[in-house]
């Protein structure tokens, strides 16, 4: 036997797939050639840490380590995977809600900046007692005294006649 | 038989009956008016609230809430010049939930923000204030 023929029958060989007389023939050959009887026993360790491997996988533990890493990550982009049938209705959903809320934000964001608000209320504070000034009155700290307007009086009557028209 | 009835029905809602009922409520609100001025002119704050109430719980038109704010302002005025701005807040209050439209309210709120600002709450004044701006936008006005 060949070198080639003995090395294509090896892995055949190691799993006792062999007839009698070719696994004699090997046996034969194996006996006589160092390089064929290394490459015998390298492929029967290769064999033996693939049969420790799958023995490690086979529990339980492990096993859960692998298929997570065997099955594909869903992508964020990948709605039909993530909620199945439903992903039309989701997505639409956000979409919507999108709409609806990205207009509030930006309007919020685009208020009356606080410095401007506070210029405005000081305006207002002292055009409004400016107002008070003229309303009661005051000289030299005293108030005059003060009138008032009733905004419910009917101011719809007739002219007031001007007592000093000499009429 | 009916038709007597029938024609004083008629008679009871021909145009003019809202304006006559306008004229008693504008009458009664004026009268109010002039008992709370006169209350706080005598420092007689501890019944103000009670005339006063009288006068914002008459659900007035909406056509004539502007009537209310202005009636508000100015006894919320009179009781800033007798020092007493609590009472004052407490008015304004009353008309804020008196008047319905955005402007009005937005009008009460900056007087609001004015007595906060007086009283040395420069917060209250903010947030007053600022609502009275959202409500301005709200409206449409400047």
């Amino acid at each position: 036997m060949e070198c080639r023929t003995c090395c294509e029958a090896l892995t055949a060989f190691l799993d006792g797939e062999l007839s009698g007389l070719e696994r004699r023939a090997v046996e034969e050959h194996l006996a006589a050639c160092s390089a064929c009887q290394e490459n015998c026993e390298s492929l029967r360790y290769s064999e033996h840490l693939v049969g420790a491997a799958l023995d490690e996988m086979l529990a339980p533990p492990s096993w859960g380590r692998i298929v997570p890493r065997l099955e594909p990550r869903p992508s964020w982009l990948d709605l039909r995977r993530l909620f199945g049938w439903a992903w039309q209705p989701v997505f639409l959903t956000v979409v919507v809600l999108a709409v609806l809320l990205v207009p509030g934000f930006l309007e919020n964001g685009g208020g009356v900046e606080d410095a401007e608000l506070e210029m405005m209320l000081s305006q207002y504070v002292r055009e409004r007692d400016e107002m008070e000034n003229l309303h009661y009155g005051i000289i030299n700290t005293e108030p005059v005294g003060w009138v008032y307007y009733n905004p419910y009086a009917d101011h719809s009557s007739s002219e007031r006649r001007n007592p000093y028209s000499g009429e | 038989m009916l038709l007597p009835v029938l024609i004083l029905h008629f008679l009871a809602v021909l145009p003019g009956e809202g304006q006559r009922d306008w004229d008693e409520v504008r009458r009664i609100a004026e009268s109010q008016h002039e008992i709370v001025m006169l209350l706080i002119q005598n420092e007689k704050f501890e019944e103000v609230l009670g005339e006063t109430e009288k006068i914002f719980s008459m659900n007035f038109p909406v056509e004539y809430q502007g009537l209310l704010v202005e009636g508000a302002e100015e006894i919320s005025d009179a009781l800033i010049h007798n020092k007493q701005h609590l009472l004052a807040q407490k008015v304004l209050d009353q008309c804020l939930e008196a008047v319905t439209d955005a402007d009005l309210q937005s009008r009460v709120c900056k007087i609001k923000a004015y007595l906060f600002k007086k009283m040395g709450d420069d917060e209250e004044a903010v947030n007053f204030f600022r609502k009275a701006i959202d409500l301005e936008k709200k409206s449409g006005q400047p």
